[in-house]
């Protein structure tokens, strides 16, 4: 298994004169090819700012980006340049957003906007060739009648549909990697049936590599191969979904899958986790789940812990999970090649 | 409390039995105006004929997906729209009659999707709590008020000094339990819970659902639990509606609904939701062809038709209600499932 | 809710470290930046002015002293009042200027705040109504704001007689449309709001809602207008006194103590010259401080200060 996109220690700070906010704290990511990574986690786990930092959408005066390592097929990411940046996305990396109405622009049909890619990656393509490929594309992604749809503004599509243009643009070029942030949480569960029935069709013909985030584990289940659980900027719980989904191991973890309405039955009270995610301003000493957490021990408050991987690499940061005396320097997951 | 109007709740020591609301063929339809020039106004049929009955302390839950119209039903039932049709009866008063009196106002009340929304970011915990005693004044006297917002905090469990804060300095999930104590205030029989956690994070969803399943056994409330998300809505249901582009396909006890749904769409519904298992099990799942129709031009006769795996060309009349003879489900299609085995 | 225990004790809302409400801390900002302390500074003096000067320089303001006619700027042998020269009667240039104070930001204040009044109330009353009465409301605001409306003021004031109240009154009309129009416009965003119709649900009558819930959502904005707006309306004034339709002798204001130097503006430009730059002084001083107050209030715009004490530049 070849990795396509390896993140090593990411922090992500965003620093003003009254405070610092750290969104994101050592965050270690390996993505390999033809995988489908999901990154799960509440309003304030760093998912999407994990994401956001990576692909640069970050304004950088206030947020701090800072890796050990950012890798995109070997190639490291934080040494492009803004013209070797730009070549990459779009080509190579493409990201899909939340809320297409207000990804996409309103003043620009979607045609335009799907050509846009063309446009500015291959100048070389003729008008009329950029519109047969992009209804190509609409086709591709299940939008009836293509030919029509083209000339319309976002607005007259549906939330579902506009996803799905969105999808469109975001494989236009054919990209090896995928970042898709929560792309159906908008939607209905039938519409968003159809859409990961799309993606996955994507991924298997095209050989995507993807990385969902959501915050809808039965999505992770179904949907991906590997998941990284976060909380308050740091993973608590990763490994492949069957592992972690199915024996999971961290609290937060148990948590989540407990206070799911379909864990008990009916009539019985729904388990649920403790007081609310964090303010991240003023983040607790120790394990950032301690709070909440109905496990803790003292030293779970004054000591942060570190992800602990098996050879499975089912990785927990756990005190109760692994207890400190017993761990030596945790390897790294999963073990690479180059560094 | 002297309250001489005929829809006066009578004091009771213990919950009340018996039928509470019956809601029948109930209309609400938005009138939008053409984009063309001289073009005549389209109708949007939003709610084009919902019936259905509660009883004192039940919970019936309404599912459906976007353009459903179940926000318009919502809304309809609380009166902030005028109906355009139907009937409902509320404890023998007509609901939809006349404007709603102070008295009736009391008995129906409401929780909303958005708990920053659905506060007055200008007032504190306190004024927004007090608010219906003031509007309703013969309820408790004021020197009994503080009293009253602490007990009620209490219950939803928060901290009294929280009183004094603003809406801003509060998470979703405490905003929404002040929701609740709000709609608690007037200790009315029937409260709307319209997409109760939906805006809240998963791990504060269930505390939330829990808060709610205490109210209602401490008050002896019924709801009304309007959501998308099927499996809230299957946990604190007693009855469930599903409904798809302005009526109730079908209806019945949510056991049974779920266990054995009776009309394709909710079938449907049900083999959408994301399930955690392991991979590889074939899940059988249900892909819809199309998108919804539009409520403006809905399909004639059985709505669902343009996307239904069973349709024929009988489907082009409206299905008359169909009850399963072994539960009490009814289905509004030609083909319910529990006839195809 | 019935907590259960935490195993460390930790009591549950404790996890919710909530941020509570901070003020901007409104000084520390104006420190920041200097051309909105200087305004400040600037309209405090004026404040002062109105209320103290005729009381102190209320003589000095009328003393005619005929051998101090015209004197220039600086003839401070007399006194220190003639620092900014003498008019043709001999009176203190920097004695009237303070003293003029009084009734300008009076006449101003008193239009500005009766256009507030009846602008937004029949603005809250138009928006919340709707249909119909609202639009016929919004031609007739409409109508009204599309007069010229000096002509309009100097017409009424040719035909009534330039009093006080009627300057006042006629300042006031051509104003009202302004803040009709954006009270109007936040009641139609405000009304569709989830807690208005949770306020309907709980029972409450429109003339409720609008006491409890809209007015006071609506207020900061038009209070936001009200404080440019009265730099316009005293420049407004300033142009009728300069006409001669404002307010008459023995008071004066600015635009008057303009008007008496036209005559002798290459003379003695300093009559002129002093009370124009009151004008000027002030109506900047305004627009620059209601500029700040509406970065410093808004969060995402606050960073610019935050900015420039950090780097120690100025942004």
């Amino acid at each position: 298994m070849k990795p396509i996109f390896e993140l090593s220690q990411l922090t992500v700070e965003f620093r003003s004169p009254l405070e610092t906010v750290t969104a994101v704290h050592g965050l270690d990511l390996v993505v390999n090819e033809g995988e489908s990574f999901a990154i799960v986690g509440e309003s304030g786990s760093g998912k999407t700012v994990s994401m956001m930092a990576t692909m640069r959408l970050l304004p950088t005066p206030p947020a701090h980006v800072a890796a050990e390592a950012m890798r995109f097929e070997g190639r490291d990411l934080r040494a492009m340049d803004r013209r070797a940046w730009r070549q990459l996305c779009g080509e190579r990396i493409a990201m899909v957003f939340q809320d297409a109405l207000t990804a996409l622009n309103p003043v620009y049909t979607v045609g335009w906007q799907i050509g846009e890619m063309f446009r500015i990656h291959r100048p070389a393509m003729s008008r009329r060739e950029i519109r047969e490929r992009t209804i190509g594309l609409l086709a591709e992604v299940g939008i009836p009648e293509p030919q029509q749809r083209v000339n319309d503004y976002p607005h007259q599509f549906s939330g579902g549909m506009r996803q799905r243009a969105m999808i469109a643009m975001a494989i236009a070029l054919e990209p090896a990697f995928l970042i898709a942030d929560e792309p159906t949480t908008a939607l209905d569960v039938t519409v968003q049936a159809q859409l990961m029935d799309l993606l996955a069709r994507l991924k298997a013909e095209r050989g995507m590599s993807m990385i969902l985030i959501t915050h809808d584990l039965g999505l992770v289940s179904e949907n991906a191969d590997r998941v990284a659980i976060m909380y308050a900027g740091s993973v608590m719980e990763t490994g492949a979904v069957d592992d972690v989904l199915t024996r999971p191991r961290h609290p937060y973890t148990l948590g989540l899958l407990a206070s799911r309405p379909q864990a008990v039955r009916k009539g019985e009270k729904l388990s649920s986790i403790h007081g609310s995610p964090p303010n991240l301003a003023r983040k607790p000493e120790g394990c950032p789940f301690h709070p909440r957490c109905q496990m803790a021990r003292p030293v779970c408050r004054t000591s942060k812990p570190a992800l602990i991987a098996e050879a499975s690499g089912h990785g927990v940061a756990c005190h109760v999970v692994n207890p400190p005396d017993t761990a030596a320097t945790p390897p790294r997951e999963p073990a690479r090649a180059d560094r | 409390m002297n309250d001489m109007s005929t829809a006066e709740r009578p004091l009771r020591t213990q919950p009340r039995q018996g039928r509470l609301l019956t809601v029948t063929d109930l209309v609400k339809h938005f009138q939008i105006r053409s984009r063309k020039l001289f073009g005549k106004p389209k109708t949007v049929r939003a709610v084009d004929g919902v019936s259905f009955d509660l009883d004192w302390g039940e919970t019936l839950g309404v599912v459906g997906e976007s353009g459903c119209g179940k926000s318009t039903l919502a809304r309809t039932l609380l009166r902030l729209e005028a109906p355009d049709g139907g009937q409902g009866v509320f404890d023998g008063v007509d609901l939809f009659g006349t404007a709603p009196d102070l008295a009736l106002r009391r008995r129906i009340q409401v929780v909303f999707q958005d708990p920053f929304a659905a506060l007055n970011p200008r007032m504190t915990v306190y004024e927004t709590l007090t608010e219906p005693l003031r509007l309703h004044p013969t309820i408790l006297p004021r020197d009994q008020w503080s009293r009253r917002v602490r007990d009620l905090l209490g219950r939803v469990g928060l901290r009294p000094e929280f009183a004094n804060r603003y809406p801003h300095e509060f998470s979703g999930g405490q905003l929404q339990r002040i929701g609740i104590a709000r709609a608690l205030v007037l200790e009315p029989d029937l409260i709307l819970l319209d997409e109760p956690v939906s805006a809240l994070d998963v791990s504060i969803q269930a505390q939330v659902v829990n808060l709610l399943e205490e109210v209602q056994q401490a008050f002896g409330v019924a709801y009304i639990c309007i959501s998308h998300d099927l499996s809230i809505v299957r946990h604190i249901s007693d009855r469930v509606a599903v409904m798809y582009l302005g009526n109730f396909v079908e209806t019945g006890d949510c056991e049974d609904i779920y266990a054995a749904p009776g009309h394709p769409y909710t079938k449907a519904l049900l083999s959408a939701e994301t399930r955690i298992a392991t991979r590889g099990a074939s899940r059988g799942r249900i892909l819809l062809k199309g998108e919804v129709p539009s409520p403006i031009q809905p399909p004639t006769g059985c709505r669902f038709r343009t996307r239904c795996w069973l349709a024929t060309e009988k489907c082009r009349e409206v299905p008359p209600p169909v009850r399963n003879p072994a539960t009490s489900q009814v289905v509004r299609c030609h083909f319910p499932l529990w006839e195809s085995g | 809710m019935s907590s259960t225990d935490h195993p460390l004790g930790t009591p549950p809302d404790e996890a919710e470290t909530l941020l509570t409400a901070r003020r901007p801390a409104y000084l520390h900002f104006l420190v920041r930046d200097p051309f909105a302390l200087a305004s400040a500074i600037w309209l405090l003096l004026i404040v002062l002015f109105a209320t103290l000067g005729p009381l102190l320089l209320g003589d000095a303001a009328t003393d005619m002293n005929l051998r101090a006619r015209n004197l220039p700027l600086g003839s401070i042998e007399n006194s220190w009042l003639g620092i900014l020269g003498y008019d043709p009667l001999g009176r203190s240039v920097l004695a009237r200027c303070i003293v003029a104070t009084q009734t300008t930001i009076g006449i101003a204040a008193a239009a500005a705040l009766a256009a507030l009044t009846i602008g937004t109330i029949v603005g809250l009353y138009a928006g919340y109504t709707g249909g119909r009465t609202g639009r016929v409301i919004m031609q007739l605001s409409d109508i009204v704001q599309s007069f010229p409306s000096l002509l309009l003021a100097l017409f009424v004031l040719y035909m009534l007689e330039p009093q006080p109240l009627n300057i006042v009154l006629v300042l006031a009309f051509g104003q009202i449309p302004i803040y009709l129009r954006v009270a109007r416009a936040e009641v139609l965003e405000l009304r569709e709001r989830l807690f208005v119709d949770a306020a309907r649900v709980l029972g409450a009558k429109p003339r409720q809602i609008l006491a409890r819930h809209i007015g006071p959502l609506v207020l900061p904005v038009v209070i936001n207008i009200v404080t440019i707006d009265f730099a316009l309306i005293m420049l407004s004034e300033s142009s009728l006194s300069f006409l001669g339709l404002g307010v008459q002798s023995p008071s004066i204001t600015w635009g008057v103590l303009v008007a008496q130097g036209r005559e002798y503006l290459q003379s003695a430009w300093w009559i002129s010259f002093f009370p124009g730059l009151m004008i000027m002084l002030t109506t900047l001083s305004i627009n620059l401080l209601a500029n700040w107050l509406r970065r410093v209030r808004d969060p995402r715009e606050r960073w610019r200060f935050d900015r420039a004490r950090h780097t120690g530049r100025r942004r």
